[in-house]
C-alpha cells in the first residue's frame, strides 16, 4: 500500500485517494467507477 | 421427485398462495427464524455470526430438521464481520443472553439536517463516518483497514452466493425474492434506522417537517429512485420461478401518527406500489409493529398483489380488513415458545381451515424469530410434521 497522504476521512479527496489506492475488482483505467465502488461502500459502513 | 420438480413445487404452492391463483393442496410453511436457528443448533452467536462454514452447518440443519418451502434468512441479516473490521460496534452480540442488539447511534443532530440535505455522501463521509468508527473520527483511519473492509465484504457475499447455490441445489430450495426488480429504500426509513435514529427523527417531524422533507428527497436519489427506476423498467408480470418478486420490509411507521405517515412516508411508499400494481409483481410486505395505519392504501391493490405479513396484527382481522392480501403469518413465537406441540397443532390447524380455505394463505412465523425462547425445537417440529401432512 502507498503511504496515506491525503486525509482519508475528508470528501471528495478521500474517495478519490481510496479509489486511487485500494484493490478494487474494477481496472484503474475506470476512476468513476471506482469511485463510486468506494462511495457505496461508505454508505454501507454509514448504516451498519 | 427431483430436486428441479420439488423446487418448482414448492415455488408453484407459494405462488398459487400468494396469488389467490388456486386453493394449493397444502399449505406453504416459509421459515422466518433468524438468530433462533443458530441457538436450535446448540452453538453460540458470536461463533455462528464470525464462521461461515458454521453458518452454513446452521443453515443445512435447520432444513433438515423442519423442511421448510422456502427459507427467509440464511444467515446474512447480522454481517457483523464487515463493520467490525473498521473497528464498529453498532451490533453487540450477547452470548449469554442469546441476543443481537442494533445499537441505534444518531450519526446526524436535527441542526445538521440542512446539511445532510445539501450533500448527503460529504455529510456521510465525514461526519456519519467520524460518528460510528473512532478510527474515521481520531483520523487513524489506513488504506490498509479498508482494504480489510473488502475483504470481509467479499467474505460475506462469497458465503451467501455459496448457501444460497446449496439451498437451491442441495435442498430444492425455491429464491425467495427475485433478483432483478431492484431494490428500495425510503428516505423516512432510511433517517430513522440510521441517521437520526427514534428521538431524533420524532423531534424533527414535528419542529422542522420542511428539513425532513428536504433530507427525504436528497436521500432518495441515490437511495430510493435509482431502485425505483429498474422496477418500472424491469418486465411485465410476476416471476414464476422465485416465491415473491419484491419485498419491503419496514419498521419507521411504528412512530408516525396518520399526517406524518400521509406526509412523510406514504409519497414514496406508494410508488413503490403503485409501480408494483403496474408491473403486476408480487410483494410480501412486512410492516413490523402494527400495519393498521397502512391498511386504507391497500385496500384497493388488486387481488394477489400484496402479501400482507402481520407482526402484531391479529391475522383473522388483516384478512377482513383486507380480503384482496394474502397472508403470510399466523404462528405467533409466543405460542411456539410457550405452548404445547398440540396447541401450536391446533392453531395452525385453525389458521388453515380460516384463511387458507380459499387460498392467499401461507403459514410463518410472526416475527424474525431470533431468541432462545421464542421456540422450542419440539414445537417446531409439530408444527412442521402437521402442516407437511394436513390438507383443509
Amino acid at each position: 500500500m502507498e503511504e496515506k497522504t491525503v486525509d482519508i476521512t475528508l470528501y471528495p479527496e478521500g474517495a478519490q485517494y481510496l479509489a486511487e489506492n485500494l484493490q478494487l475488482p474494477v481496472p484503474k483505467e475506470n476512476m468513476p467507477a471506482r469511485v463510486g465502488m468506494v462511495v457505496g461502500l461508505i454508505g454501507l459502513l454509514v448504516r451498519q | 421427485m427431483t430436486n428441479e420438480e420439488l423446487r418448482a413445487e414448492r415455488t408453484r404452492l407459494i405462488r398459487e398462495a400468494s396469488m389467490f391463483q388456486t386453493k394449493p393442496e397444502r399449505i406453504p410453511h416459509i421459515s422466518f427464524f433468524v438468530t433462533w436457528k443458530i441457538l436450535d443448533y446448540g452453538c453460540k452467536l458470536s461463533e455462528a455470526m464470525n464462521d461461515y462454514d458454521l453458518m452454513e452447518k446452521v443453515c443445512r440443519q435447520h432444513q433438515e430438521l423442519y423442511n421448510f418451502d422456502a427459507i427467509f434468512e440464511l444467515g446474512g441479516r447480522n454481517a457483523v464481520r464487515i463493520p467490525e473490521a473498521l473497528g464498529g460496534n453498532t451490533y453487540q452480540v450477547n452470548d449469554e443472553a442469546g441476543t443481537v442488539n442494533y445499537v441505534d447511534t444518531p450519526i446526524c443532530s436535527i441542526d445538521e439536517l440542512e446539511e445532510l440535505a445539501a450533500d448527503p455522501t460529504k455529510f456521510f463521509w465525514e461526519k456519519g463516518m467520524a460518528r460510528k468508527y473512532p478510527c474515521w473520527a481520531d483520523k487513524t483511519v489506513t488504506v490498509d483497514r479498508i482494504q480489510n473492509v473488502l475483504t470481509e465484504q467479499g467474505k460475506f457475499f462469497q458465503y451467501y452466493m455459496k448457501i444460497l447455490q446449496i439451498m437451491k441445489n442441495e435442498y430444492s430450495m425455491p429464491t425467495f425474492t427475485a433478483q432483478t426488480n431492484g431494490f428500495t429504500y425510503c428516505g423516512l426509513d432510511f433517517l430513522f434506522n440510521s441517521i437520526l435514529g427514534i428521538k431524533n427523527l420524532s423531534i424533527a417531524m414535528r419542529k422542522k417537517p420542511e428539513q425532513v422533507e428536504a433530507a427525504i428527497a436528497a436521500l432518495n436519489k441515490t437511495m430510493f429512485d435509482p431502485g425505483l427506476n429498474t422496477l418500472l423498467n424491469a418486465q411485465e408480470g410476476p416471476d414464476m420461478t422465485t416465491c415473491f418478486d419484491y419485498d419491503i420490509t419496514m419498521l419507521v411507521h411504528t412512530i408516525l401518527n396518520r399526517k406524518q405517515f400521509e406526509r412523510f412516508l406514504w409519497p414514496d411508499m406508494g410508488r413503490v406500489v403503485n409501480a408494483l400494481i403496474e408491473k403486476k409483481k408480487t410483494v410480501r410486505m412486512f410492516m413490523e409493529g402494527s400495519s393498521r395505519i397502512a391498511w386504507d392504501y391497500f385496500q384497493d391493490a388488486p387481488k394477489g398483489i400484496i402479501t400482507m405479513h402481520p407482526e402484531q396484527d391479529d391475522v383473522f382481522e388483516v384478512r377482513k380488513a383486507l380480503p384482496n392480501c394474502a397472508i403470510n403469518g399466523g404462528m405467533p413465537v409466543t405460542l411456539m415458545g410457550s405452548g404445547t406441540p398440540q396447541e401450536c397443532v391446533d392453531r395452525v390447524k385453525l389458521c388453515c381451515d380460516e384463511l387458507g380455505r380459499d387460498g392467499g394463505f401461507l403459514l410463518c412465523q410472526d416475527k424474525m424469530v431470533s431468541f432462545r425462547n421464542d421456540a422450542t425445537r419440539e414445537n417446531v417440529l409439530a408444527i412442521s410434521e402437521f402442516i407437511q401432512n394436513y390438507r383443509a
